[in-house]
């Protein structure tokens, strides 16, 4: 079993910001395409840890996470079973609950 | 002054002679005399130059001041003189109006009697940036008073979604508030609102003959006497009422006001846009952007004020006590002005 960790602040940016490649150098759409799925497809477990991110807005977030189900690269229960997330600070939990709504509120989209 | 000797003024009186002559012996060979084109008028600034005192007097002074601009380029003068009281807001739209034309013509508006401007003004101005937006000769940009109760962050300005011009701008209020609020909330803010103006707030069907595409300005204020921090974030697009259609909000928007029997004039828009995001929309993964700029207020019980079009949507939390207030504007803004209070005493 392979197991990957991205992090985020080292592999990516520690100023994530926009939804897409139009919208700024460091968007969710960037990231999506050019770090998460190459992973995910990679590897059997993906593991991204979010400590020292400046923040998150909910445009980068859905567009990064909840476009994995939305461009049909991912079902539901197959990031359930890969994605994880690791962080030391507390406070980021909040982020956490937020990606898996908008990963588990995509497919509502493709289900209606 | 010196004075002139008898031969000194001889020879003058003798020479205006000559001169006067070869000057009537050959008209055409005239020399042509540099013509300064006088000032046709000057505009005054008002005496309480801030938003939240003087709406409707601030907005003509723009207004007036973008349409000479404009149709009259050079020739007339600014008076910022009778400035008593400044905002940091409508310092803020000042500035990306002189930014504007800089940026456009490489046009400097020439401020007038810059010795005669009050000195916690100039030192604003001088903190916000403007100085660099004027032509003002070095020598005259010294300021005379150093320290005052109010502090200005010099302006950020960017056209794309763009973290790290947020993180400079929490890197300069830091050393004036410390941790004193959550970094994060403030960051997701921001970055939201930049997402919204690059997505939304410059359509293709914009008139572009005077506008920058994308441009958005940002600053921060301190207040040491009251405790109280202003982060004005603004942009000269369509306006939030104008972009609920291509941002797929406006049939849930008006529905929604609709429902509650109320008028869709741009404040009510403004507020309905902000409800909807909350709730699902045909698109549910669009629309939740502008929930997010009032998460950190929420959080720390501030204040956030949006003005956008003809509209303007305040909503409070102070002493725990969530209300919120929609104005209708007779003089539109022209852009969007997102205004986030807090009060830290």
């Amino acid at each position: 079993m392979k197991e990957c960790i991205i992090n985020f602040v080292n592999d990516f940016t520690k100023y994530p910001s926009g939804r897409y490649n139009s919208d700024g150098p460091y968007s969710g759409e960037k990231f999506r395409e050019e770090c998460l799925v190459p992973k995910l497809k990679e590897c059997d477990k993906v593991i991204i840890n979010i400590d020292g991110i400046m923040g998150f807005g909910s445009s980068f977030l859905e567009e990064a996470f909840g476009g994995l189900i939305r461009k049909k690269y991912f079902t539901v229960k197959e990031m359930q079973s890969k994605l994880k997330f690791r962080y030391e600070d507390k406070s980021l939990k909040t982020y956490e609950e937020e990606i898996w709504m908008y990963i588990e509120g995509a497919v509502e989209d493709n289900d209606k | 002054m010196k004075r002139l000797t008898p031969k000194r003024r001889e020879w003058l009186i003798r020479h205006q002679f000559y001169c006067e002559k070869r000057r009537k012996r050959n008209p055409h060979k005239r020399r042509k005399r540099k013509i300064i084109k006088p000032i046709r008028e000057t505009i005054e600034a008002p005496g309480n130059l801030c938003l939240k005192e003087n709406f409707d007097e601030v907005i003509k002074f723009i207004y007036k001041l973008k349409q000479t601009i404009s149709g009259n380029k050079g020739r007339f003068a600014v008076d910022f003189e009778p400035i008593r009281k400044l905002s940091s807001g409508a310092a803020l739209i000042l500035a990306a109006e002189l930014d504007r034309w800089r940026r456009l013509f490489k046009f400097k508006l020439k401020p007038w009697k810059i010795n005669a401007w009050e000195k916690d003004v100039r030192r604003l101005f001088h903190e916000l940036g403007i100085f660099e937006l004027l032509n003002i000769k070095k020598k005259d940009r010294k300021i005379k008073s150093k320290k005052g109760s109010l502090k200005f962050i010099k302006f950020i300005t960017g056209r794309e979604s763009h973290g790290e011009l947020v993180a400079r701008l929490i890197k300069a209020i830091a050393p004036i508030i410390g941790d004193r609020y959550d970094e994060r909330r403030l960051y997701t803010a921001l970055t939201e609102a930049m997402t919204n103006v690059v997505q939304h707030a410059y359509p293709d069907t914009f008139n572009y003959k005077y506008q920058l595409k994308n441009q958005w300005w940002l600053t921060g204020s301190f207040n040491r006497r009251t405790g109280e921090i202003n982060i004005i974030f603004y942009d000269q697009g369509v306006g939030i009422p104008a972009t609920l259609p291509s941002s797929g909000l406006i049939d849930k928007c008006l529905q929604l006001l609709k429902s509650r029997k109320l008028e869709p004039h741009d404040a009510n828009m403004i507020k309905a846009a902000l409800e909807v995001g909350k709730t699902r929309t045909k698109q549910s993964y669009r629309g939740k952007g502008l929930q997010q700029l009032l998460d950190f207020i929420k959080f720390h019980k501030g204040e956030i004020r949006i003005i956008s079009g003809n509209g303007e949507y305040r909503k409070s939390y102070l002493n725990g006590n969530d209300c919120e207030k929609c104005i209708k504007r007779d003089n539109p803004l022209g852009g969007t002005f997102i205004e986030w209070s807090l009060f830290l005493k």
